[in-house]
């Protein structure tokens, strides 16, 4: 959010509403109704002493209205902008006039009063502004709504305060939550000790208008609130899951599961129909224990509802203002090919306005409406973009440090703790200390010109600014550097408002002394800075792909189409990979006519070179300027690239179990989509299937979840009950999977008689032969017998294993999971780049998905290269490790750099040979774990060296 | 011309110093005819403290322009000849790794005086148990110093023993009037050709005894980094000069580790800390290395380096 | 520090997740002691042991490394 905030080519408009839309495809007429904020963004400098003053409580949304916030508020601490608002709702001023919206008449005005920079005046007319916006592309990510179990008596949401939405517990486990992080319940304020998560309510369930979806999301939610209660509560903690299907498909999922289990959450399969008063406060239900058979009544202490994710009545008139369609649960419409696409083009869907979705489908799916809104606009690429300039910088290294001290006051955030005047007076006999000076609000645009001013009138080359945090602050001092000549990095904050005077309120002697001590070790360091360089590296705008099939097409395509030579490399003699074998994908689309077409264009495209029977030998360079050679069919070639995207995709596990290779009526999913389209006519004679979920998943030696069976056992299911309804079809499972809208195909299985039969890990199904008939025992779950059935089919819904990645490893230094999919560089967060600078990723390489998810994950890889792509020169942190001349080869460092940054070298000095390490600034990140682990004080990294810390530890411990 | 004179003492120190000084050789011969004066230098020229004859009350030795000390201090005796020497020399040079970082005999430090003297006259199993001795003997001093904790040192030529090439290195810059003369702050490493691939799985450590694997026929350049074939060198902590000027680190020649004799590579640093933090980052566990102050510290155990255990946790 | 019952400590705070920490512990006003003393490093995995050794030394009664 902070670097959204920051970003000069982002504008936030916030309070904002869109009123309608006009024009097309490139040129967008876009109209905004902007609500007043009533503080003055440019003044608030996010005090919170309105907040603080104003005497209207409301409660507060972002906590789930379990507890109170102001009428002058922001919604939480990270908010971005950081700037506070007024409610003109609830204001005692708006309101007791009795005019929303204008001028108020009430008489409060105490925020007004106490507002240190006067960003509030009520003396102005407040109106709502409506802004014409002229833009390319459309993206639509209003998110989702959290569903409200209220209308539902079966679990007594309304009557008992101790039920309550997963949405109010993850509040009430916050640490900046209404219970400060020590869970207690609503009803009488006690530390529940007995909790217990009801899946699915409001998804998967079409009988009381709620929703006939997966909210996809609910079951690892439940599993995560499950685990991280036991940390937020004192003594034992008893947890249980009431689910129909655990649907942990997702990367890792499956071992976060498994993990809870090995905790002791228990999880019983029941859906829970009522909810009791209990015994002592609390909530009581009623289930069957699925071991015994018998009726169970338990108590609990709090009864958590996992709601489901659904569109907001916005969302909905939002798309209805818009023209874009929704499907029949009110997600923006679109195709698997195109995800993300609304039916108006140059209009595009993300998050879970398309589809329920967690976090990492999330990023992904922005980085791909991204890319697909970026194609349209990539003539213009840079025509609005707005970058600064600076005067020239002067050269300091040879002075003394002179070092200006800025000491901020934050209105009364910190002056209200801090004697800042003392401060003040202290900071001027530190060493190498020439100026300082107080201000109000350091951070104020005119103390920005204050600063500079005295930067030049005091000759002063290094600068400490007491304040907040440099996390946030860091970046606009440096610019102000800049704006005085002086390189940017010969500054350090002390950092004396968020770990000082915020957190040491009551008591101020002690919170003046530490701040002595901050800026003591702020000057200190700083003192020791040095300029640093400003660096850059030449990016080669052009691609390689790894890997021909659908993804590695689509990144192939997305990148070409946005300009760049891209080289696409596949293994086979052919493009297209797995997706030759699929017939359709989960919403019925045909997918080879889609598949001929987008090779077709991938041949054709006069940006693209296509090498198959092609593999990578070598490799070396980085970010911006990759050197490999590949050999095509036997002949070597030599490439370079600015990035990669590694697209190497997987394959179906051949089992080894079910009779499978010795009785050709066993097959795997892709072996029976074949055998279906080809001997159609003998289904119709068949006497029975049985489909086998989880063949090689979930098994100790394949801990994961292959995501992608149980839609397609529900597939081919429904085709054959389609071609034979008489087929008696089994499905032999241990959870269905089918999440999101994907659950309709398992509902329609159910509806046309397809016979699900739950089997235990420990009791798997038993296939043998006997005389011609193949014989399938499992143990039924309802029946607690053994059931025996002799199907003429029995489909196994085998694993996707990953593509061989030993090579790739080596090459590129990237990292594999323990599963031996390719490791993205953050789950969450950055779920298709790699650890390695410049590298991406994208399909089933990362993991098991569907194509519809593989085709999103490759345009956001797309997304994502052209961030790199975009400019011919990247710039670069110039926070690296450097080499001093202490370092002698021992080469100790060189294993331990995670980002494969630093390699050995021979020169020669004094006329002998000697080895020394150098590091690569594109690879390196500025980690540090080079300088913790030399010996000898040889490599460092700037900024961070290990006297300027040293410089910082001394000023701690001066006085001790 | 006058010669530049010279007064050498050696304190808690086995006289390999002075054979480093004798091994100067043809230099050092050339600097005697004109330029050098021994005027005191009890290890090769007989020289008693209290005259030749004991007839004097003050301990004497004459006035030099440069003094060299080899050893550290342990004894009252060592400090009132180390103060005297001090007194008397405008620039005092501390030789050896014993004279400036204590040397083997600092690893005494680990120790107290009781166990010291149990051990030596008592438990030493090539020792006949005997009573402790009173008279004769100068008391000890409670540890085992290196020079510079009792006196300004002017020149350090750390070594056990010190390479003849820095030894005449220091008189030849001396005679040419330049007091700055300083060792390079380098590890051994930086002289030593061994080939480096990975330090990757130094999880195994081998005896130190073990021999390493290597072609007696190749040259040392084709022999692959000791620590990296699983043997203990302590090379990256260690100081380089072993082989003089320009000449591999004597150790690895012989094919063997490093066991750290030129002591740490600059003052002040603190090998103990360095070694056990770096191969900590590749992976290697401290607590698999039995005596790790006595093995990491052996040359370096002044400075209050080594200190006696505080309770019981072995070192 | 003049008070001799105050224990010093110095902390090293990865400025990605314990720095950040720590500043939003500030932003929701959370009260902690004033003892320790905050040295921001890119990752503790910068944070050389011979710091840590030499906090002590100095009279640290404790050393934090936060990451």
């Amino acid at each position: 959010m902070v670097e959204c905030g920051r970003h000069l080519n982002i504008e936030l408009l916030t309070l904002a509403e869109v009123e309608g839309i006009s024009g097309k495809e490139g040129n967008f007429q876009v109209k905004v109704r902007q609500k007043p904020r009533v503080v003055d963004m440019d003044k608030c400098i996010a005090c919170n002493l309105c907040a603080e003053k104003c005497p209207k409580k409301v409660p507060d949304e972002f906590n789930e209205g379990l507890d109170k916030r102001k009428s002058a508020y922001i919604k939480y601490g990270q908010t971005v902008p950081l700037k506070y608002a007024i409610e003109m709702e609830t204001c005692i001023y708006f309101v007791k006039g009795g005019n929303k919206g204008v001028k108020g008449k009430g008489k409060c005005r105490a925020c007004e009063k106490v507002c240190p920079t006067g960003a509030i005046d009520f003396d102005q007319d407040f109106q709502d502004e409506i802004k014409e916006i002229n833009v390319g592309s459309v993206i639509l990510t209003p998110g989702f709504k959290p569903f409200d179990p209220s209308a539902f008596d079966v679990y007594a949401y309304s009557k008992f305060n101790d039920v309550v939405t997963s949405m109010e517990y993850e509040r009430l486990l916050s640490s900046n939550g209404p219970c400060m992080g020590h869970l207690t319940r609503p009803s009488d304020g006690k530390e529940p000790k007995k909790i217990a998560w009801l899946q699915c309510v409001g998804s998967r369930n079409i009988n009381k208008c709620d929703n006939g979806y997966c909210s996809s999301v609910c079951c690892m939610y439940a599993i995560k609130q499950a685990l991280v209660t036991a940390e937020h509560t004192t003594g034992e903690v008893d947890q249980a899951v009431f689910y129909m299907d655990i649907r942990t498909h997702g990367k890792e999922f499956e071992k976060y599961y498994e993990q809870a289990q090995e905790k002791g959450i228990r999880f019983i399969p029941s859906r829970i129909h009522t909810a009791y008063p209990g015994s002592e406060g609390g909530v009581s239900v009623e289930y069957f224990n699925d071991q015994t058979g018998e009726r169970v009544k338990e108590d609990f202490d709090m009864l958590v509802l996992s709601v489901g994710l659904e569109t907001s009545k916005g969302s909905i008139d939002l798309a209805g203002k818009l023209g874009v369609e929704l499907d029949k649960y009110n997600f923006a419409q679109s195709s698997s090919f195109a995800p993300g696409t609304t039916n108006i083009p140059g209009i595009y869907a993300s998050g879970s306005f398309q589809n329920p979705m967690d976090i990492p489908q999330s990023v992904t799916e922005a980085s791909s409406a991204a890319a697909s809104a970026s194609v349209a606009l990539s003539s213009q690429r840079g025509s609005l973009t707005q970058e600064r300039t600076f005067p020239q910088e002067k050269d300091v290294s040879a002075e003394e440090p002179r070092v200006g001290v800025f000491v901020c006051s934050c209105g009364i955030n910190i002056a209200g703790t801090i004697d800042v005047k003392e401060l003040t007076e202290y900071a001027k006999g530190l060493s190498n200390v020439v100026f300082v000076e107080n201000n109000l609000f350091s951070c104020s645009q005119d103390t920005q010109v204050l600063i500079r001013d005295k930067i030049k009138e005091h000759n002063l080359n290094r600068v400490v600014v007491a304040a907040c945090t440099p996390r946030t602050h860091e970046p606009l001092f440096r610019e102000t550097m800049k704006d005085a000549g002086l390189n940017e990095y010969l500054f350090e904050m002390a950092n004396i408002r968020n770990q000082n005077s915020w957190v040491h309120g009551k008591e101020p002697e002690k919170a003046l002394e530490k701040s002595k001590d901050q800026v003591r070790m702020a000057v200190a360091k700083a003192s020791m800075l040095e300029p640093l360089e400003y660096l850059s590296v030449n990016v080669n705008q052009s691609a390689l792909v790894v890997g021909g099939g659908i993804s590695g097409m689509v990144t192939a395509l997305g990148l070409a189409d946005q300009g760049y030579e891209t080289i696409l490399m596949e293994k086979a003699h052919k493009l297209g990979g797995n997706a030759w074998n699929l017939a359709t994908t989960w919403r019925g689309e045909q997918i080879r006519p889609y598949l001929e077409d987008l090779i077709s264009k991938v041949e054709n495209h006069s940006a693209i070179k296509v090498y198959k029977n092609a593999d990578i030998k070598a490799n070396k360079g980085s970010v911006g300027d990759f050197v490999s050679e590949i050999d095509v069919a036997g002949e070597i070639k030599a490439i370079r690239y600015g990035i990669a995207v590694v697209c190497t995709g997987g394959q179906e596990y051949k089992p080894d179990e079910y009779l499978y290779g010795q009785d050709d009526r066993v097959f795997t999913h892709l072996e029976f989509d074949k055998e279906m389209s080809e001997h159609k006519p003998a289904l119709e004679k068949a006497k029975g299937a049985v489909f086998i979920q989880c063949a090689g998943s979930r098994e100790p030696e394949r801990p994961y979840c292959s995501r992608v069976c149980c839609t397609h056992t529900m597939h081919s299911a429904v085709e054959l009950k389609n071609a034979n309804p008489k087929m008696p079809v089994y499905v032999l499972y241990r959870d269905i999977r089918t999440y999101g809208a994907r659950e309709d195909l398992y509902r329609e299985a159910r509806e046309l008689g397809v016979v699900f039969i739950r089997y235990n890990p420990d009791n798997k199904p038993r296939v043998s032969r006997e005389g011609d008939d193949l014989v399938v025992v499992v143990r039924d779950h309802v029946l607690f017998r053994d059931v025996e059935i002799r199907p003429d089919y029995l489909v196994l819904a085998s694993a996707i294993v990953p593509a061989e990645h030993k090579n790739l490893v080596e090459l590129y230094k990237c990292g594999l999971n323990s599963d031996g999919f390719l490791q993205e560089a953050h789950a969450k967060l950055r779920p298709v780049d790699m650890s390695v600078d410049g590298m991406f990723l994208a399909g089933l390489c990362h993991y098991p998905k569907s194509i519809d998810e593989c085709i999103s994950q490759a345009q956001a890889a797309v997304s994502r290269a052209s961030t790199i792509l975009s400019r011919s020169v990247m710039p670069l942190d110039s926070i690296k490790s450097y080499v001093t001349e202490n370092c002698d080869g021992c080469a100790i460092c060189v294993d331990t750099c995670p980002y494969g940054a630093i390699a050995l070298t021979d020169y020669e000095r004094d006329g002998g040979m000697h080895k020394k390490i150098e590091t690569n600034k594109a690879l390196c990140k500025g980690c540090g774990i080079c300088e913790a682990t030399c010996p000898k004080q040889g490599v460092y990294v700037h900024g961070f060296t290990n006297e300027q810390l040293r410089a910082q530890l001394l000023a701690a411990l001066e006085n001790v | 011309m006058t010669k530049v004179t010279v007064a050498e003492e050696w304190l808690n120190a086995c006289a390999g110093c002075e054979i480093a000084i004798l091994n100067v050789g043809d230099v050092l011969v050339d600097l005697l005819v004109n330029n050098l004066e021994f005027v005191h230098i009890p290890v090769i020229l007989d020289k008693k403290y209290f005259g030749q004859t004991g007839e004097e009350k003050e301990l004497s030795i004459p006035e030099a322009v440069v003094g060299i000390v080899s050893g550290g201090v342990r004894n009252e005796e060592h400090k009132e000849v180390l103060l005297e020497m001090r007194k008397k020399c405008q620039i005092l040079i501390a030789l050896g790794t014993c004279a400036t970082n204590g040397g083997i005999p600092a690893m005494i430090n680990m120790y107290t005086d009781e166990e010291l003297k149990k051990f030596y006259y008592k438990d030493s199993p090539t020792t006949d148990p005997a009573d402790y001795p009173t008279e004769h003997i100068p008391p000890l001093l409670d540890q085992c110093y290196a020079v510079d904790q009792l006196v300004n040192v002017d020149l350090y030529l750390p070594g056990c023993p010190p390479h003849p090439d820095w030894i005449a290195g220091a008189v030849l810059a001396l005679l040419e009037g330049k007091t700055d003369y300083k060792m390079p702050e380098k590890s051994v490493c930086d002289a030593c050709p061994t080939i480096r691939e990975s330090k990757k799985g130094l999880a195994d450590i081998k005896r130190m005894l073990a021999s390493p694997l290597y072609d007696p026929d190749k040259p040392l350049n084709e022999m692959r980094c000791l620590l990296e074939q699983g043997l203990l060198c302590l090379g990256p902590v260690t100081g380089v000069g072993c082989g003089g000027h320009n000449g591999a680190p004597r150790c690895i020649s012989a094919r063997v580790p490093c066991r750290g004799c030129y002591g740490p590579v600059r003052k002040g640093a603190k090998p103990l800390v360095d070694y056990m933090g770096a191969l900590a980052s590749v992976g290697f566990d401290p607590n698999n290395m039995p005596d790790r102050r006595g093995y990491l510290a052996r040359f370096a155990g002044a400075h209050g380096v080594l200190k006696r255990p505080v309770g019981g946790r072995n070192g | 520090m003049a008070d001799n019952n105050e224990p010093v400590i110095v902390g090293f705070l990865c400025n990605w997740c314990a720095y950040a920490g720590a500043d939003l512990a500030g932003v929701s006003r959370m009260q902690y002691p004033t003892n320790m003393r905050a040295i921001r490093v890119m990752c503790s995995g910068m944070v050389h042991p011979n710091l840590v050794v030499e906090a002590l030394e100095r009279g640290a009664d404790g050393v934090l490394v936060l990451g």
